[in-house]
């Protein structure tokens, strides 16, 4: 379970301060599909990298099955980034000169599994439906297989929580469907996905949408 | 390790990219770096002057000097100036290339074993073969229908290995020599000051001093932080003053390689800030990379030894190569690498030059791996990631 509890995050431009989450309230569920949405600058982001710790609140707490994430030490925080939480970024952010088979192996490799990782990365790759393209660079793929690969990347570790920020948002509606697809076949088998989105198709395949505004959190509803 | 060598291995690409770019760096630098040895390693290496009690002057050329026609023209000028009775040139450095026997069959032992005068044990190598030979220098000596005056001295301990004494000749590669004299090692100054041995306004050439006259004497005394300063307090402990005009020259000497000395320390820095920025270039460069291994769960210490892994391993693969090319391909490098490595350099040289070289590379390995670890935690993971 995610618990956000009076979340900020502040910038300073000049000597104006700027809110980008502003005392946002939040519990997820484990095994809920969360999509959450707002105008760019609201601060859908901010709160999704916090929640990875890749950014630093400026107040606030985000408690992640209970332990709460500022209190990690930095060694902690990479063994969190790499196993209990796995990222999909709308510009893929693969490696491009790896291949499909060395960008999904990364994650194993850095959590210390050198040994024969096929099993697990193959097994990422046909979920994706990319094993075919396994040795071929990750540069020469289209943009929807990238962003599958990314996925792979993300889930060949077995976290408990896909954290996806506009992951179709360099996708035509083909290739956003399919992304689409596998987040909710990967809901379905346990995962607590959590997807930032502008797009309100896209946010309508969650069980539940968030929507911010200036920071924060301006409604919140299940959807059956 | 494991980890990181798998890393490493499917960095590879960007391995040889960046190989490629730091080598014509390096190779650069390194050449400067032989030029700027190049010219120390000609530099003079002193001369020796002297005055005993009853005012006889001694002129001696040290090192390659003696072989630098200018260097004996400029020394035979300043002998006539001030009345001297005798010059002289410390020829070691030939023996180091050029087979030193007496007749046909009686050659030098290889290594002759002196107890200095501080119960140090000097290893003398002479007659060493198969190094370059400097057939040039050897014609420039007048042994061979020069005057009766002129001859060679040896050092007791080549004499008893050649069995040579005073009126004997011995050879010098194809060069015929009348011995003049054997000198103690430990007194050399002692026996010229001889009054049977000094003819007036000869040239001697000496063989086996030179450990003695240099390298000794920077043991002997350890304060000594020039080649002035050895023989300035040399001249003092042994009764004998330094000519002004001679202090003035050597302190010529002293400033000129003071100097060069000063260049190799700017050098060095201008190394230091070479690899900082080479650093910098490829931290830039590696940025975004390093972030994605962040964000995939890679701690800071893994980040920091896979990219200082790689960024040393090009460098010492640069520096090897750079090192392999100047070697072969360069006849003057090869030269100046034999007479680097096989002329009888001063022992504080030999012994802290490469330690010195060692411990700037420690010193640089640990600044990269602190620099690098605190710019890495500092990564702007968040906004990499939104901006890439």
């Amino acid at each position: 379970m995610i618990s956000v509890k009076g979340l900020t995050k502040k910038y300073t431009v000049g000597k104006a301060d700027f809110f980008a989450l502003d005392g946002v309230e939040l519990v997820i569920a484990d095994g809920e599909f969360v999509a959450v949405t707002g105008k760019s600058g609201s601060g859908k982001s901010t709160l999704l990298n916090i929640i990875g710790i890749l950014d630093i609140p400026t107040g606030g707490s985000v408690t992640v099955n209970g332990v709460e994430l500022t209190s990690l030490t930095p060694k902690a925080v990479a063994a969190y980034r790499n196993k209990t939480v796995g990222f999909v970024f709308q510009s893929f952010y693969l490696e491009p000169s790896y291949t499909v088979y060395g960008n999904v192996e990364l994650p194993l490799i850095l959590a210390g599994k050198v040994g024969n990782n096929d099993e697990k990365v193959n097994a990422a790759l046909k979920m994706v439906g990319l094993f075919e393209k396994s040795w071929e660079k990750a540069r020469t793929l289209s943009g929807g297989e990238q962003q599958r690969v990314a996925i792979a990347r993300a889930i060949v570790n077995d976290p408990e929580y896909i954290l996806a920020d506009e992951p179709c948002g360099n996708l035509d509606s083909a290739n956003s469907k399919k992304i689409m697809d596998i987040l909710v076949d990967l809901n379905r088998a346990g995962k607590t996905v959590i997807m930032v989105t502008h797009d309100a198709e896209d946010a309508a395949r969650a069980n539940r949408i968030v929507t911010m505004s200036d920071g924060k959190i301006t409604a919140d509803e299940k959807i059956a | 390790m494991k980890k990181l060598l798998k890393l490493i291995f499917i960095e590879t690409s960007f391995l040889k990219k960046t190989l490629a770019v730091i080598l014509i760096i390096l190779t650069a630098f390194g050449a400067a770096l032989l030029a700027v040895l190049s010219v120390l390693s000609d530099m003079p290496r002193g001369m020796i002057a002297g005055i005993d009690a009853s005012k006889r002057y001694y002129f001696g050329l040290y090192g390659g000097e003696c072989f630098a026609l200018s260097a004996k023209e400029q020394t035979a000028d300043l002998a006539a100036e001030l009345d001297a009775e005798f010059c002289y040139g410390v020829a070691d450095g030939i023996t180091q290339n050029t087979e030193l026997r007496k007749g046909n069959n009686i050659f030098l032992s290889d290594l002759v074993t002196i107890l200095g005068e501080n119960e140090d044990k000097l290893e003398y190598r002479v007659a060493r073969h198969g190094y370059f030979v400097p057939a040039d220098y050897a014609d420039k000596l007048p042994f061979e229908g020069a005057s009766a005056a002129s001859g060679i001295w040896i050092c007791n301990e080549i004499a008893n290995s050649l069995a040579a004494q005073t009126g004997d000749v011995i050879y010098l590669g194809d060069s015929k020599a009348t011995v003049l004299g054997v000198f103690d090692r430990n007194n050399v100054f002692g026996n010229y000051a001889a009054d049977d041995v000094v003819v007036p306004a000869a040239w001697y050439y000496v063989i086996g001093a030179e450990d003695v006259l240099f390298d000794t004497l920077y043991f002997t005394y350890p304060t000594a932080k020039t080649v002035l300063d050895v023989y300035k307090t040399f001249g003092e402990t042994a009764g004998l003053k330094i000519s002004g005009i001679l202090s003035e020259w050597m302190e010529n000497i002293a400033v000129v390689q003071t100097y060069y000395s000063y260049l190799a320390i700017l050098l060095g820095l201008l190394m230091l800030l070479l690899l900082y920025a080479l650093f910098s270039t490829f931290y830039r460069a590696r940025k975004t990379q390093m972030c994605r291994f962040k964000v995939l769960g890679a701690t800071n210490t893994a980040v920091t030894a896979i990219y200082l892994t790689i960024a040393l391993s090009v460098i010492v693969l640069s520096v090897l190569f750079a090192s392999v090319l100047s070697v072969f391909l360069s006849k003057f490098l090869l030269d100046l690498c034999s007479r680097l490595f096989t002329v009888s350099y001063p022992y504080t040289f030999r012994a802290w030059l490469p330690l010195s070289l060692l411990g700037v590379c420690v010193v640089i390995c640990i600044t990269m791996f602190v620099l690098m670890q605190w710019r890495i935690s500092r990564l702007p993971i968040a906004a990499e990631v939104r901006y890439e």
